[in-house]
Protein backbone atom coordinates (compact mmCIF):
# COMPACT_ATOMS: atom_id res chain seq x y z
CA UNK A 1 0.00 0.00 0.00
CA UNK A 2 1.00 3.36 -0.88
CA UNK A 3 0.10 6.70 0.96
CA UNK A 4 -0.59 9.55 -0.49
CA UNK A 5 -1.00 12.91 1.01
CA UNK A 6 -3.06 15.47 0.12
CA UNK A 7 -1.79 19.84 -0.13
CA UNK A 8 -4.77 19.88 3.45
CA UNK A 9 -3.45 17.18 5.04
CA UNK A 10 -5.83 14.55 3.90
CA UNK A 11 -4.47 10.66 4.14
CA UNK A 12 -5.14 8.53 1.32
CA UNK A 13 -3.79 4.61 1.38
CA UNK A 14 -4.19 3.35 -2.55
CA UNK A 15 -3.20 -0.10 -3.52
CA UNK A 16 0.15 0.20 -5.90
CA UNK A 17 -1.32 -0.68 -8.99
CA UNK A 18 -3.77 2.34 -8.22
CA UNK A 19 -0.98 4.31 -7.30
CA UNK A 20 0.64 3.44 -10.49
CA UNK A 21 -1.41 5.07 -12.83
CA UNK A 22 0.41 8.09 -12.02
CA UNK A 23 4.04 7.69 -13.41
CA UNK A 24 5.51 9.84 -11.42
CA UNK A 25 4.43 8.41 -8.40
CA UNK A 26 6.14 5.17 -9.88
CA UNK A 27 9.24 6.81 -10.25
CA UNK A 28 9.18 8.38 -6.78
CA UNK A 29 8.44 5.05 -5.09
CA UNK A 30 11.38 3.42 -6.50
CA UNK A 31 13.57 5.48 -4.25
CA UNK A 32 12.21 6.65 -1.41
CA UNK A 33 9.41 5.53 1.23
CA UNK A 34 5.72 4.71 0.55
CA UNK A 35 4.17 7.93 2.13
CA UNK A 36 4.04 10.93 -0.84
CA UNK A 37 2.84 14.24 0.07
CA UNK A 38 1.14 15.62 -2.76
CA UNK A 39 1.32 19.23 -1.41
CA UNK A 40 -0.43 21.20 -4.61
CA UNK A 41 -3.19 18.75 -5.13
CA UNK A 42 -6.23 18.77 -2.70
CA UNK A 43 -7.72 16.21 -1.08
CA UNK A 44 -11.46 16.97 -3.34
CA UNK A 45 -9.12 16.58 -6.71
CA UNK A 46 -7.21 13.58 -5.08
CA UNK A 47 -10.03 11.72 -4.36
CA UNK A 48 -11.30 11.80 -7.77
CA UNK A 49 -7.57 11.54 -9.09
CA UNK A 50 -7.35 8.11 -7.08
CA UNK A 51 -11.22 7.10 -8.45
CA UNK A 52 -10.16 7.57 -11.62
CA UNK A 53 -6.56 5.45 -11.31
CA UNK A 54 -8.61 3.02 -9.40
CA UNK A 55 -11.23 2.44 -12.31
CA UNK A 56 -8.58 2.02 -14.96
CA UNK A 57 -6.17 0.14 -12.74
CA UNK A 58 -8.86 -2.61 -12.42
CA UNK A 59 -9.70 -2.90 -16.02
CA UNK A 60 -5.92 -2.81 -16.84
CA UNK A 61 -5.49 -5.95 -14.45
CA UNK A 62 -8.29 -7.58 -15.43
CA UNK A 63 -8.45 -7.00 -19.23
CA UNK A 64 -11.34 -8.18 -21.71
CA UNK A 65 -9.68 -8.47 -25.03
CA UNK A 66 -6.42 -9.70 -26.49
CA UNK A 67 -5.96 -5.89 -27.01
CA UNK A 68 -6.76 -4.65 -23.81
CA UNK A 69 -4.32 -7.24 -22.09
CA UNK A 70 -1.36 -5.84 -24.69
CA UNK A 71 -1.75 -2.53 -23.27
CA UNK A 72 -1.51 -3.19 -19.40
CA UNK A 73 1.74 -5.13 -20.76
CA UNK A 74 2.94 -1.82 -22.04
CA UNK A 75 1.92 0.06 -19.34
CA UNK A 76 3.70 -1.65 -16.56
CA UNK A 77 7.11 -0.92 -18.48
CA UNK A 78 6.59 1.94 -20.71
CA UNK A 79 3.98 4.82 -21.46
CA UNK A 80 3.31 3.76 -25.09
CA UNK A 81 0.01 2.83 -23.94
CA UNK A 82 -1.18 5.53 -22.16
CA UNK A 83 -1.45 7.67 -25.05
CA UNK A 84 -3.34 5.71 -27.15
CA UNK A 85 -7.47 6.55 -26.92
CA UNK A 86 -9.40 4.15 -24.14
CA UNK A 87 -10.21 1.05 -26.81
CA UNK A 88 -12.57 -0.94 -23.99
CA UNK A 89 -16.26 0.38 -24.67
CA UNK A 90 -17.13 -0.34 -21.28
CA UNK A 91 -14.37 1.98 -19.71
CA UNK A 92 -15.02 4.28 -22.57
CA UNK A 93 -18.99 4.90 -20.83
CA UNK A 94 -17.22 5.27 -17.36
CA UNK A 95 -14.57 8.11 -18.31
CA UNK A 96 -17.59 9.88 -20.22
CA UNK A 97 -19.57 9.99 -16.78
CA UNK A 98 -16.21 10.59 -14.97
CA UNK A 99 -15.51 13.91 -16.95
CA UNK A 100 -19.44 15.12 -16.92
CA UNK A 101 -18.27 17.87 -14.50
CA UNK A 102 -18.15 21.98 -14.51
CA UNK A 103 -15.00 23.42 -16.20
CA UNK A 104 -13.57 24.52 -12.84
CA UNK A 105 -13.54 20.83 -11.43
CA UNK A 106 -12.00 19.79 -14.67
CA UNK A 107 -9.27 22.13 -14.38
CA UNK A 108 -8.68 21.01 -11.38
CA UNK A 109 -7.99 17.43 -12.25
CA UNK A 110 -6.24 17.90 -15.31
CA UNK A 111 -3.48 20.01 -13.47
CA UNK A 112 -3.24 17.71 -11.00
CA UNK A 113 -3.16 14.85 -13.18
CA UNK A 114 -0.44 16.96 -15.57
CA UNK A 115 1.25 17.15 -11.91
CA UNK A 116 1.27 13.49 -11.75
CA UNK A 117 2.15 12.41 -15.30
CA UNK A 118 -1.08 10.48 -15.69
CA UNK A 119 -1.54 11.03 -19.44
CA UNK A 120 -4.81 9.39 -19.98
CA UNK A 121 -6.55 11.12 -18.12
CA UNK A 122 -4.55 14.67 -19.35
CA UNK A 123 -5.91 13.57 -22.71
CA UNK A 124 -9.56 12.60 -21.55
CA UNK A 125 -9.91 15.87 -19.81
CA UNK A 126 -8.57 18.43 -22.38
CA UNK A 127 -10.41 16.03 -24.93
CA UNK A 128 -13.66 17.31 -23.08
CA UNK A 129 -12.59 20.69 -23.09
CA UNK A 130 -12.00 20.93 -26.83
CA UNK A 131 -15.35 19.80 -27.17
CA UNK A 132 -16.72 22.32 -25.17
CA UNK A 133 -14.96 24.69 -27.96
CA UNK A 134 -15.51 22.92 -30.94
CA UNK A 135 -18.35 24.94 -32.75
CA UNK A 136 -18.55 28.08 -30.94
CA UNK A 137 -17.84 31.64 -31.66
CA UNK A 138 -15.01 33.70 -29.92
CA UNK A 139 -17.42 35.52 -27.70
CA UNK A 140 -18.96 32.45 -26.79
CA UNK A 141 -15.95 30.91 -25.23
CA UNK A 142 -14.86 33.97 -23.60
CA UNK A 143 -18.40 33.98 -21.92
CA UNK A 144 -18.00 30.07 -20.99
CA UNK A 145 -14.61 30.11 -19.54
CA UNK A 146 -14.95 33.25 -18.55
CA UNK A 147 -12.00 34.93 -20.20
CA UNK A 148 -10.93 38.25 -20.70
CA UNK A 149 -10.90 39.53 -23.65
CA UNK A 150 -7.37 41.36 -23.53
CA UNK A 151 -7.33 42.34 -27.42
CA UNK A 152 -7.48 46.25 -28.27
CA UNK A 153 -10.16 46.80 -30.72
CA UNK A 154 -7.69 47.76 -33.52
CA UNK A 155 -5.97 43.94 -32.58
CA UNK A 156 -9.42 42.68 -32.81
CA UNK A 157 -10.09 44.01 -36.21
CA UNK A 158 -6.63 43.19 -37.38
CA UNK A 159 -7.92 39.53 -36.08
CA UNK A 160 -11.32 39.45 -38.16
CA UNK A 161 -9.69 40.55 -41.34
CA UNK A 162 -6.75 38.06 -40.95
CA UNK A 163 -8.94 35.33 -40.09
CA UNK A 164 -12.03 36.47 -42.43
CA UNK A 165 -12.47 33.44 -44.32
CA UNK A 166 -13.11 31.30 -41.32
CA UNK A 167 -16.16 33.35 -40.16
CA UNK A 168 -18.13 33.19 -43.52
CA UNK A 169 -20.01 30.19 -44.49
CA UNK A 170 -18.61 27.51 -46.72
CA UNK B 1 -14.42 29.37 -4.79
CA UNK B 2 -12.97 32.03 -7.25
CA UNK B 3 -14.98 31.68 -10.77
CA UNK B 4 -13.16 33.91 -12.73
CA UNK B 5 -10.53 33.34 -14.95
CA UNK B 6 -10.55 29.76 -14.29
CA UNK B 7 -9.01 28.56 -17.19
CA UNK B 8 -6.52 30.89 -17.01
CA UNK B 9 -5.17 28.72 -14.38
CA UNK B 10 -4.15 26.25 -17.55
CA UNK B 11 -0.25 26.65 -18.43
CA UNK B 12 0.15 27.49 -21.96
CA UNK B 13 1.07 23.76 -22.83
CA UNK B 14 -2.10 22.17 -21.73
CA UNK B 15 -4.04 24.89 -24.09
CA UNK B 16 -2.03 24.14 -26.83
CA UNK B 17 -2.83 19.92 -26.17
CA UNK B 18 -6.63 21.05 -25.56
CA UNK B 19 -6.15 22.68 -29.20
CA UNK B 20 -4.45 19.45 -30.44
CA UNK B 21 -7.47 18.14 -30.22
CA UNK B 22 -9.22 20.27 -32.41
CA UNK B 23 -8.82 19.27 -36.38
CA UNK B 24 -11.41 22.34 -37.99
CA UNK B 25 -9.50 25.23 -38.52
CA UNK B 26 -12.30 27.30 -38.20
CA UNK B 27 -12.36 26.42 -34.85
CA UNK B 28 -8.68 27.19 -34.41
CA UNK B 29 -9.54 30.43 -35.74
CA UNK B 30 -12.23 31.49 -33.54
CA UNK B 31 -9.98 30.10 -30.62
CA UNK B 32 -6.98 32.06 -31.21
CA UNK B 33 -9.65 35.00 -31.22
CA UNK B 34 -10.52 34.35 -27.87
CA UNK B 35 -7.10 35.88 -26.03
CA UNK B 36 -3.44 36.40 -26.25
CA UNK B 37 -2.55 33.75 -24.21
CA UNK B 38 -4.95 31.49 -26.44
CA UNK B 39 -3.60 32.82 -29.32
CA UNK B 40 -0.29 31.44 -28.16
CA UNK B 41 -2.05 28.17 -27.76
CA UNK B 42 -3.08 27.82 -30.87
CA UNK B 43 0.18 29.06 -32.36
CA UNK B 44 1.88 26.13 -29.99
CA UNK B 45 -0.71 23.36 -30.86
CA UNK B 46 0.38 24.34 -35.05
CA UNK B 47 3.83 23.69 -34.30
CA UNK B 48 3.46 20.25 -33.24
CA UNK B 49 1.05 18.71 -35.95
CA UNK B 50 2.92 16.80 -38.57
CA UNK B 51 -0.19 16.68 -41.03
CA UNK B 52 -2.01 19.16 -42.43
CA UNK B 53 -4.46 19.47 -45.38
CA UNK B 54 -6.44 21.80 -46.71
CA UNK B 55 -8.02 19.59 -49.09
CA UNK B 56 -11.38 21.51 -50.20
CA UNK B 57 -10.94 24.14 -47.76
CA UNK B 58 -11.80 28.23 -49.24
CA UNK B 59 -9.09 29.22 -47.42
CA UNK B 60 -7.55 32.42 -48.41
CA UNK B 61 -3.32 32.68 -49.09
CA UNK B 62 -2.15 35.11 -46.30
CA UNK B 63 -4.00 32.39 -43.53
CA UNK B 64 -3.17 29.32 -45.36
CA UNK B 65 0.82 30.69 -45.50
CA UNK B 66 0.42 31.84 -41.72
CA UNK B 67 -0.33 28.31 -40.86
CA UNK B 68 1.89 26.74 -42.56
CA UNK B 69 4.78 28.55 -41.42
CA UNK B 70 3.30 28.26 -37.67
CA UNK B 71 3.23 24.08 -38.37
CA UNK B 72 6.96 23.41 -38.86
CA UNK B 73 6.69 20.06 -37.77
CA UNK B 74 4.93 19.70 -40.64
CA UNK B 75 5.86 16.80 -42.93
CA UNK B 76 2.53 16.04 -45.33
CA UNK B 77 1.57 19.21 -46.47
CA UNK B 78 -1.96 18.43 -48.70
CA UNK B 79 -3.25 21.18 -50.76
CA UNK B 80 -5.33 19.08 -53.12
CA UNK B 81 -8.23 21.30 -54.71
CA UNK B 82 -7.47 23.98 -52.54
CA UNK B 83 -9.58 27.28 -53.79
CA UNK B 84 -8.43 30.47 -52.91
CA UNK B 85 -10.86 33.61 -53.27
CA UNK B 86 -8.78 36.48 -52.05
CA UNK B 87 -5.47 37.46 -53.66
CA UNK B 88 -2.03 39.12 -51.83
CA UNK B 89 1.01 38.98 -53.10
CA UNK B 90 2.88 39.51 -49.99
CA UNK B 91 2.86 35.41 -48.36
CA UNK B 92 5.33 33.22 -48.69
CA UNK B 93 5.67 29.74 -48.22
CA UNK B 94 9.31 29.61 -48.03
CA UNK B 95 9.51 29.40 -44.03
CA UNK B 96 9.02 25.91 -44.40
CA UNK B 97 11.46 22.97 -43.65
CA UNK B 98 10.17 19.79 -43.39
CA UNK B 99 7.90 18.76 -45.89
CA UNK B 100 7.80 14.87 -46.91
CA UNK B 101 5.56 14.04 -49.00
CA UNK B 102 3.88 17.25 -51.45
CA UNK B 103 1.06 16.96 -53.32
CA UNK B 104 0.36 20.18 -55.92
CA UNK B 105 -2.04 18.33 -58.41
CA UNK B 106 -5.00 21.09 -58.85
CA UNK B 107 -3.20 23.01 -56.37
CA UNK B 108 -1.42 25.14 -58.58
CA UNK B 109 -2.93 28.21 -57.77
CA UNK B 110 -1.94 28.34 -54.41
CA UNK B 111 1.93 27.67 -55.49
CA UNK B 112 1.24 30.52 -58.46
CA UNK B 113 0.49 33.44 -55.85
CA UNK B 114 2.59 32.29 -53.22
CA UNK B 115 5.08 33.05 -55.21
CA UNK B 116 4.13 36.06 -56.84
CA UNK B 117 4.17 35.17 -60.35
CA UNK B 118 1.36 34.44 -63.02
CA UNK B 119 2.28 32.71 -66.37
CA UNK B 120 1.35 34.53 -69.25
CA UNK B 121 2.94 32.85 -72.66
CA UNK B 122 5.70 31.30 -70.55
CA UNK B 123 6.17 34.55 -69.49
CA UNK B 124 6.39 35.55 -65.96
CA UNK B 125 4.65 38.64 -64.67
CA UNK B 126 4.06 40.11 -61.04
CA UNK B 127 0.22 40.40 -59.88
CA UNK B 128 0.20 44.48 -59.46
CA UNK B 129 -3.78 45.10 -60.12
CA UNK B 130 -6.73 43.50 -58.70
CA UNK B 131 -8.13 43.21 -62.37
CA UNK B 132 -5.39 40.62 -63.10
CA UNK B 133 -6.36 38.67 -60.15
CA UNK B 134 -10.00 38.63 -60.95
CA UNK B 135 -9.40 37.24 -64.59
CA UNK B 136 -6.67 34.19 -62.40
CA UNK B 137 -10.05 33.58 -60.64
CA UNK B 138 -12.58 33.08 -63.64
CA UNK B 139 -9.78 30.82 -65.19
CA UNK B 140 -9.76 28.56 -62.20
CA UNK B 141 -7.35 26.04 -61.15
CA UNK B 142 -6.68 24.17 -64.36
CA UNK B 143 -6.69 27.11 -66.29
CA UNK B 144 -3.93 28.62 -64.19
CA UNK B 145 -1.03 25.76 -64.08
CA UNK B 146 1.88 25.27 -62.45
CA UNK B 147 4.95 26.10 -64.74
CA UNK B 148 8.89 25.82 -65.18
CA UNK B 149 8.97 29.06 -63.37
CA UNK B 150 7.37 28.33 -60.11
CA UNK B 151 8.70 24.48 -60.28
CA UNK B 152 12.05 26.38 -59.76
CA UNK B 153 10.87 28.25 -57.39
CA UNK B 154 9.53 25.06 -55.20
CA UNK B 155 13.08 23.93 -56.42
CA UNK B 156 14.70 26.76 -54.17
CA UNK B 157 12.65 26.38 -50.83
CA UNK B 158 14.30 24.69 -48.07
CA UNK B 159 11.47 21.80 -47.66
CA UNK B 160 12.74 20.50 -51.19
CA UNK B 161 15.51 18.47 -49.72
CA UNK B 162 13.27 16.65 -47.26
CA UNK B 163 10.36 15.43 -49.92
CA UNK B 164 10.44 12.49 -50.26
CA UNK B 165 7.51 12.23 -52.74
CA UNK B 166 6.34 14.25 -55.65
CA UNK B 167 3.42 14.45 -57.55
CA UNK B 168 3.37 16.96 -61.16
CA UNK B 169 0.19 14.66 -62.20
CA UNK B 170 -1.25 16.53 -65.05
CA UNK B 171 0.80 19.79 -64.64
CA UNK B 172 0.92 20.41 -68.01
CA UNK B 173 2.59 23.34 -67.65
CA UNK B 174 5.49 21.95 -67.27
CA UNK B 175 8.25 20.54 -69.55
CA UNK B 176 12.00 19.59 -69.16
CA UNK B 177 13.43 22.69 -68.14
CA UNK B 178 11.59 22.44 -64.89
CA UNK B 179 11.63 18.76 -64.00
CA UNK B 180 15.71 19.15 -64.70
CA UNK B 181 16.07 22.23 -62.23
CA UNK B 182 14.32 20.42 -60.03
CA UNK B 183 16.09 16.83 -59.54
CA UNK B 184 19.50 18.69 -59.97
CA UNK B 185 18.64 21.38 -57.20
CA UNK B 186 17.05 18.61 -55.24
CA UNK B 187 20.10 16.77 -55.63
CA UNK B 188 23.01 19.48 -54.70
CA UNK B 189 20.69 20.37 -51.26
CA UNK B 190 20.83 16.56 -50.43
CA UNK B 191 24.46 16.57 -50.84
CA UNK B 192 25.06 19.92 -49.01
CA UNK B 193 22.67 18.64 -46.37
CA UNK B 194 24.88 15.41 -46.27
CA UNK B 195 27.83 17.31 -46.65
CA UNK B 196 27.05 19.64 -43.76
CA UNK B 197 25.88 16.47 -41.48
CA UNK B 198 22.81 19.18 -40.80
CA UNK B 199 20.07 16.33 -41.36
CA UNK B 200 19.64 12.71 -42.12
CA UNK B 201 19.44 13.92 -46.36
CA UNK B 202 16.28 12.37 -47.46
CA UNK B 203 16.45 11.16 -50.98
CA UNK B 204 13.32 11.29 -53.73
CA UNK B 205 11.48 7.91 -53.46
CA UNK B 206 8.28 8.66 -55.17
CA UNK B 207 7.63 11.05 -58.00
CA UNK B 208 4.25 11.37 -60.43
CA UNK B 209 5.01 13.27 -63.48
CA UNK B 210 1.97 11.58 -65.91
CA UNK B 211 0.37 13.49 -67.89
CA UNK B 212 3.31 15.76 -68.31
CA UNK B 213 5.25 16.88 -71.96
CA UNK B 214 8.56 15.82 -70.74
CA UNK B 215 10.78 13.72 -72.94
CA UNK B 216 14.21 11.52 -72.25
CA UNK B 217 15.94 14.54 -70.94
CA UNK B 218 13.59 14.52 -67.79
CA UNK B 219 14.02 10.79 -67.55
CA UNK B 220 18.24 11.25 -67.96
CA UNK B 221 17.94 13.88 -65.23
CA UNK B 222 15.62 11.95 -62.94
CA UNK B 223 18.05 8.90 -63.58
CA UNK B 224 21.48 11.13 -62.80
CA UNK B 225 20.10 12.78 -59.96
CA UNK B 226 17.29 10.24 -57.90
CA UNK B 227 19.66 7.32 -57.05
CA UNK B 228 17.18 6.27 -53.91
CA UNK B 229 13.86 6.87 -56.81
CA UNK B 230 11.39 3.37 -55.89
CA UNK B 231 8.64 4.19 -57.60
CA UNK B 232 8.05 6.51 -61.13
CA UNK B 233 4.71 7.33 -62.86
CA UNK B 234 4.98 8.17 -66.02
CA UNK B 235 1.28 7.62 -67.40
CA UNK B 236 0.84 9.06 -70.44
CA UNK B 237 4.25 10.79 -71.04
CA UNK B 238 3.63 10.56 -74.81
CA UNK B 239 7.36 11.88 -75.64
CA UNK B 240 9.17 9.92 -73.49
CA UNK B 241 11.22 7.09 -75.70
CA UNK B 242 12.83 4.01 -75.03
CA UNK B 243 16.36 5.73 -74.59
CA UNK B 244 15.00 7.30 -71.59
CA UNK B 245 13.60 4.14 -69.81
CA UNK B 246 16.68 2.34 -70.20
CA UNK B 247 19.04 4.59 -68.78
CA UNK B 248 16.30 5.18 -65.81
CA UNK B 249 16.16 1.79 -65.20
CA UNK B 250 20.06 1.48 -65.88
CA UNK B 251 20.88 4.22 -63.65
CA UNK B 252 18.48 3.25 -60.56
CA UNK B 253 18.59 0.28 -59.13
CA UNK B 254 16.38 0.51 -56.42
CA UNK B 255 13.70 1.31 -58.73
CA UNK B 256 10.32 -0.78 -58.04
CA UNK B 257 7.53 -0.26 -60.98
CA UNK B 258 6.89 1.96 -63.28
CA UNK B 259 3.52 2.97 -64.50
CA UNK B 260 3.78 3.27 -68.59
CA UNK B 261 -0.18 3.39 -69.28
CA UNK B 262 -0.84 4.65 -72.47
CA UNK B 263 3.20 5.84 -73.17
CA UNK B 264 3.92 5.49 -76.88
CA UNK B 265 6.94 2.57 -77.18
CA UNK B 266 6.70 -0.35 -78.34
CA UNK B 267 6.00 -3.45 -76.21
CA UNK B 268 9.36 -5.25 -76.89
CA UNK B 269 10.72 -1.99 -75.36
CA UNK B 270 9.02 -2.85 -71.97
CA UNK B 271 10.65 -6.57 -72.59
CA UNK B 272 14.33 -4.94 -72.65
CA UNK B 273 13.96 -2.84 -69.53
CA UNK B 274 12.57 -6.25 -67.86
CA UNK B 275 15.80 -7.88 -69.26
CA UNK B 276 17.83 -5.18 -67.34
CA UNK B 277 16.23 -5.47 -64.18
CA UNK B 278 14.05 -8.84 -63.76
CA UNK B 279 11.93 -7.44 -60.60
CA UNK B 280 10.72 -4.08 -61.59
CA UNK B 281 6.60 -3.50 -62.06
CA UNK B 282 5.61 -2.17 -65.11
CA UNK B 283 1.67 -1.16 -64.24
CA UNK B 284 -0.18 -2.03 -65.50
CA UNK B 285 1.76 -4.24 -68.13
CA UNK B 286 3.22 -6.63 -66.32
CA UNK B 287 0.13 -8.25 -65.28
CA UNK B 288 -1.93 -7.34 -68.03
CA UNK B 289 0.27 -9.22 -70.88
CA UNK B 290 2.03 -11.52 -68.33
CA UNK B 291 5.18 -10.29 -69.71
CA UNK B 292 6.95 -10.95 -66.02
CA UNK B 293 6.39 -14.80 -66.01
CA UNK B 294 6.64 -15.04 -69.97
CA UNK B 295 9.86 -13.09 -70.31
CA UNK B 296 12.70 -15.22 -68.59
CA UNK B 297 11.77 -18.70 -69.73
CA UNK B 298 11.50 -17.32 -73.66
Amino acid sequence: MIKLVSGDGAEFEVEEEVAFQSKIIKDIVADADDVIPLPTVSSKVLIQVIEYCRKHAAVNSFPLSPSSSAAAAASSSSSISYSKPVSDPALRAWDNEFVKLNNSSLFDIVIAANYLDIEELVDLVLETVADRIKGKQAQEIRRQFNIENDFTPEEEEALRRENSWAFQNN
Amino acid sequence: METELEIERLPVDLLAHIFSFILSFKDLAQASRVCWKWRRGVKESLSRKERLSFAGWKVDDESAARVVRAAYNIKELDMYLLLFFFFSPSCSLFLIFSYEILVLENADFFVLKLINLKLINNEVEEIRSSDEVEEIKSRSCWGCQITDEGLYKISLTKCVGNLLSISMWGMAGITDRGVIQLVVLYYAYCNMALAMSVTQANSLQHLNIGGTFITDESLYAIANNCPQIKTIILWSCRHVTENGLKKLVDKCCKLKSINVWDMKVPVDCFLRLLAINPTLELKPLTQHLGVGRIWPAS
